[in-house]
């Protein structure tokens, strides 16, 4: 695969209170856990980097950061 | 003694003076009998707990918000022979579950991100400096009628695109409307107020949504208009009921919270000054008056299935109240919960309940809150409630002063 990959998402639990716009946008990226709070389940397919920034940029929240690939 | 007093007060009547006026006591008092608590008078249960409140909020699947079907819709349509009101009540997204939540919600939630505010922060900022001024050198001014109703009715006005001028208008109709829907559905009288209501706001906003029809601008009432999801765009009448909700959730909450919050430093002079001194706390003295006495109560849910919440059994059917202000003074969630301390991070409080009907405008209402404590706190050294006793206004749902006498400080 010559293309990038994706960053990843992490939510902070502390500020995440389950309101799902991140799922709504990017639903193959995220998901509810069990308490309903978002998690990030991304395995880098089924959505786009556009649809990881719509998803940080919307959170009312402010709980979602992308860290980029390198970063791991 | 008056604890005494209090202690031997009816925990099933949510309308008791204690309830109103002294509601931390009394949640105190139900939270520790049951956080989950059957309430025989309400018919229903009272959930003060805070990991009880905010899984119920984030419940939305076992826990609807639908006043039009359940427990609460025999009760509206008992109330409405009118069916003009009941129709646009029923468009309220506020009101309703997926999917037609998740449709209405996400037309109109880009203009509420914390991203899409921010473009109003300068001009909150200045209004913030305009209605402070008539503060100074006052013996008492009413906050609450002079500056904290002001701001959150001219930003979101300004920002729907409707003239702010005839705000008291845009109050009394949206009073109102309030009425029947954040209190009771149920009151004849009520629904034929805001029945007359909702004809002044058709008219208030009919001419100015064909302007922007015709001339679209860059507010919210013509990207209402023109937004598109799925190819479907919303009709006249769901365009006229969100602002309608957005003009009345979007002022009479913040003014709510910026009173509460002032009553809040009174009572906590220290936290004044730590803030004065330092503005980067800003953010969490935000966050901290929103939990230590936010504008919402609580607010209704109704279960569509059995269930069981903090050990109890919830029934089908069963109405089910959330009430985050007992949630943010629960001690199991937070340290000294009756101390107002503006430095508490995180603060995970449940002011703008959690879940997919989470506060559309809370990134909005912290923006003001943030500059009127900027500015406010910059001009005065000291706040002073000149009024013997605070009291509220009688509703399940929302935490309003009647008024609040202040006397501001220069330094």
């Amino acid at each position: 695969m010559a293309d990038d990959p994706l960053p990843r998402a992490e939510i902070d639990h502390a500020l995440c209170v389950g309101v799902g716009e991140c799922i709504r946008l990017a639903p193959h990226a995220f998901r509810y856990d069990k308490q309903r709070l978002g998690i990030f389940k991304g395995k880098g397919s089924g959505y786009s980097l556009q649809q990881l920034e719509d998803a940080e940029a919307s959170c009312p929240m402010q709980a979602i950061k992308l860290v980029p690939p390198a970063a791991e | 003694m008056v604890d005494d007093i209090l202690d031997t007060g009816d925990l099933d009547d949510l309308l008791s003076e204690e309830a109103i006026n002294s509601p931390f006591t009394f949640y105190r008092r139900l939270r520790e009998r049951n956080p989950v608590y059957w309430n025989k008078r309400w018919n229903g249960w009272i959930v003060t707990g805070y990991d009880e409140v905010t899984a119920g909020y984030r419940d939305a699947q076992r826990l609807s918000s639908d006043r039009f079907s359940g427990p609460f819709g025999a009760e509206v349509r008992e109330a409405g022979e009118n069916t003009r009101l009941l129709d646009f009540l029923s468009k309220l997204f506020v009101w309703k579950d997926p999917p037609y939540h998740t449709r209405m919600r996400s037309l109109v939630f880009k203009a509420f991100t914390p991203r899409s505010v921010e473009i109003l922060r300068e001009r909150a900022r200045e209004l913030v400096r305009d209605l402070a001024e008539p503060l100074r050198g006052k013996e008492r001014v009413n906050f609450l009628t002079d500056f904290a109703f002001h701001l959150p009715v001219i930003v979101i006005a300004e920002y729907l695109g409707v003239p702010s001028d005839q705000r008291y208008e845009v109050r009394d109709w949206s009073d109102d409307l309030a009425a029947v829907i954040f209190v009771r559905g149920d009151d004849k009288q009520r629904m034929q107020r805001a029945e007359a209501s909702l004809a002044r706001a058709r008219e208030f906003l009919t001419p100015v949504l064909a302007d922007r029809r015709q001339n679209p601008r860059q507010d919210l009432i013509s990207a209402l208009l023109f937004a598109e999801e799925d190819g479907r765009r919303l009709t006249e009448e769901e365009v006229i009921a969100n602002v309608i909700l957005m003009v009345f959730a979007g002022h009479e909450t913040t003014m709510n919270l910026m009173s509460n919050g002032i009553a809040a430093f009174d009572k906590f002079p220290d936290q004044w000054q730590l803030l004065r001194q330092d503005h980067g706390l800003l953010r969490s003295a935000t966050e901290e008056c929103l939990r230590f006495d936010g504008p919402i109560r609580g607010l209704g849910r109704w279960a569509k299935e059995d269930f069981e919440l903090g050990g109890q059994q919830i029934k089908r059917m069963d109405r089910v109240f959330l009430i985050q202000h007992a949630a943010n003074r629960d001690p199991a969630a937070f340290e000294n919960p009756d101390a107002l301390d503006i430095t508490r991070w995180p603060n995970k409080h449940a002011a703008f309940g959690q879940g997919i009907h989470t506060c559309l405008g809370a990134p909005l209402a912290r923006l003001e809150m943030q500059e009127a404590l900027a500015y406010l706190t910059t001009q005065f050294e000291r706040i002073e409630v000149v009024q013997d006793k605070l009291e509220y206004g009688p509703t399940m749902v929302s935490r309003s002063l009647k008024g609040l006498d202040v006397k501001f400080h220069e330094a």
